[in-house]
């Protein structure tokens, strides 16, 4: 096993079978139904887009009578940036807490790891079965009585809102990177440490990835929680946007500060599958194993 | 090359009502490769995962050319392990794969994909060296997966039925493959598999059943010299005659046989071992058929053909038994027939019964 590698004789040219070559396949039902998708998602926003570009629409025009920047200008004089700073910072809090928990519970439940999976699956799920803003009113109270700082709160309800999602993505990608790689990996001499570093991370990177941006976009895109527990003290951006579609006569405000809601997390996950895009050709060109 | 010596091995799984491996003894000369056979939950993976340092031992010793390795981790064995997936890592293209061993061992990114290179060609797969691992076909994953093992560099291979989800053709171009390794650099190996064909090619085989080596020989000597029922039954190709041995020889109903002095059984109730080769079919059976000559006869009454292998077997159903008898190439038998059986037999394997 030692000795250098030679040319083996034998029916090599019988092994090679044809293997499909590294060409994008013809787009399909699936990519068809990704374009309708698309189309779905982006469909709504060109209302929206028109309201933004907007000073003056009357009700009866078909388009806009004066095309400008109030909306944006309004939004920004209502604190528009700070909130959408302290949205971004909940998202964050949520998915630096919830996608740890969930890449625990999805290794657990996928990996069998306990006995009960059932329960454990029971207990994720509770958040979804019930509805937020009765848990919300609920807990508002108990938090009240308590003492328990706002943002904590909100921070605390959202984890638990977003854990079914990062739970149930990490099991999928659990389910595909088994023990049996980490075994693998260490039956080729990596340390568990290594193996963990060089093999289960990476494998799981894609699931990594949208279970945080699942996680923070349940944080970012929040309303009721964050306006029943944080006593409409916590300013994000879906709390002003609410106030906004509240009023009337604002609508290119609120436009503006709609959109500022769907492209931020938008042009933050263009970026981000740029950067892995962009890694991952790297890490070709870079890496052995590691 | 390094010897592998299995020592006691016994290992329990939680919850589990009996232990995977019951005191599993076991001893694989360097550069031999044992077949490990045995029925599906016989413990076969978990002798494997614990040979190899993946499942911590209840108790017993494992010894690697002498030395005691119980308890050392399998990166810091001589060993190296293939799964019966090829479990190609596939963020990592064909030639990173390969040279991942070597990337654990340490050496340089250079050298490593270098080397790689070289073991990659062994298995005749250097153009897909850029491929990413989901881009290939079966056989040639667990090519890639055995060149990878050959970079580790480990004198012992440990396989857990590597070719079990391959094609018929596939398989044997990895038994090839397999074969020239072995002739280059002699390694030992410990083959799981469920694939008599496959473990016919080994130069032993042990047969486990419930956790425990019920048998240890060339595929020669447990074909013609099974030590158990269950043995027989896992090979197959065996009628089991049940009686009682008294005076070295065979009592039936079926008839009397002298058995040989080599069985595990010299007096009490056992098992007759006819091969199923030996018996001979009479269509309209008279009392003279019936009682000729030497062996065991029977009388039964055809139930249903078989195709095995090509060849036509005949279902005979006798005394509450089923009897496999084959057919000659053209030879038809009713259904419903009544029909006679004879096995000539001058001498027979006797085990006790189960």
């Amino acid at each position: 096993m030692n000795r250098s590698p030679r040319a083996l004789p034998g029916r090599r040219a019988l092994l090679d079978r044809p293997a499909p070559p590294n060409r994008p396949a013809p787009p399909g039902p699936v990519g068809v139904l990704g374009a309708l998708g698309v189309v779905w998602l982006v469909l709504p926003l060109i209302p929206l887009l028109l309201w933004g570009a907007t000073d003056r629409w009357s009700l009866r025009a078909p388009l806009p009578q004066d095309w400008g920047t109030d909306g944006w200008e309004q939004a920004l004089r209502d604190g528009a940036l700070a909130a959408a700073g302290r949205s971004l910072l909940l998202g964050a809090a949520v998915a630096a807490i919830a996608v740890p928990l969930g890449l625990a519970a999805g290794r657990v439940l996928a990996w069998g790891l306990t006995g009960s999976p059932r329960r454990l699956l029971t207990i994720l799920l509770a958040p979804l079965l019930l509805p937020p803003v009765g848990i919300a009113m609920g807990l508002d109270v108990v938090i009240l009585r308590i003492g328990v700082p706002a943002p904590v709160a909100v921070t605390a309800v959202l984890v638990l809102f977003a854990l079914p999602y990062t739970t149930a993505v990490a099991a999928t990608g659990y389910t595909r990177v088994t023990p049996q790689w980490h075994d693998q990996a260490r039956a080729l001499g990596a340390s568990p440490r290594q193996a963990h570093r060089w093999v289960v991370r990476p494998a799981m990177r894609r699931s990594l990835l949208l279970a945080t941006g699942l996680a923070f976009l349940v944080g970012w895109s929040d309303y009721a929680v964050t306006l029943l527990l944080g006593g409409g003290r916590t300013l994000t951006l879906p709390i002003l946007l609410g106030a906004s579609a509240a009023g009337t006569g604002n609508e290119n405000t609120t436009a503006a500060l709609a959109l500022m809601t769907v492209l931020l997390p938008a042009t933050g996950l263009t970026l981000t599958l740029a950067i892995r895009r962009l890694a991952a050709t790297l890490s070709l060109r870079h890496a052995g194993a590691t | 090359m390094s010897s592998l010596d299995l020592h006691q091995l016994v290992l329990r799984y939680p919850g589990g009502t009996a232990p995977a491996l019951a005191g599993v003894d076991l001893s694989v000369a360097s550069g031999e490769l044992l077949a490990v056979i045995g029925p599906s939950g016989s413990g076969k993976s978990s002798l494997l995962r614990v040979a190899a340092g993946l499942t911590p031992l209840d108790a017993g010793r494992i010894v690697q050319d002498g030395v005691d390795v119980t308890g050392v981790p399998i990166e810091r064995r001589a060993v190296t392990m293939l799964f019966q997936h090829p479990l190609l890592f596939d963020h990592l293209d064909v030639l990173d794969n390969v040279a991942f061993p070597l990337r654990a061992a340490g050496h340089r990114r250079r050298a490593a994909r270098e080397r790689a290179a070289l073991h990659l060609a062994r298995v005749g797969l250097s153009a897909l060296a850029r491929r990413r691992p989901d881009r290939l076909s079966g056989g040639q994953q667990q090519r890639v997966a055995l060149a990878r093992a050959l970079a580790a560099a480990r004198p012992v291979l440990l396989l857990d039925e590597p070719f079990s989800a391959l094609d018929r053709e596939t398989r044997e171009q990895m038994h090839d493959l397999l074969a020239d390794l072995r002739r280059e650099d002699a390694p030992t190996v410990v083959l799981v598999t469920h694939d008599l064909d496959e473990a016919a090619g080994a130069d032993r085989v042990a047969v486990l059943i419930d956790g425990v080596v019920v048998q240890v020989g060339t595929w020669q000597e447990l074909r013609s010299r099974p030590a158990t029922v269950g043995v027989a039954r896992l090979l197959g190709g065996w009628t089991e005659v049940p009686g009682t041995v008294r005076d070295g020889v065979h009592h039936s109903t079926w008839g009397r046989v002298v058995i040989e002095p080599s069985c595990p059984i010299t007096e009490g109730a056992a098992v007759l071992l006819c091969p199923t080769t030996h018996w001979r079919l009479t269509l309209a059976p008279t009392d003279a058929v019936l009682h000729a000559g030497p062996g065991l006869h029977l009388q039964g009454v055809m139930e249903r053909l078989r195709i095995r292998d090509g060849r036509s077997l005949a279902l005979v159903g006798a005394d509450g038994t089923t009897v496999e008898v084959p057919l000659a190439a053209g030879e038809s038998v009713p259904t419903g027939a009544a029909v006679a059986l004879n096995a000539p037999l001058t001498r027979g394997w006797a085990v006790p019964t189960a």
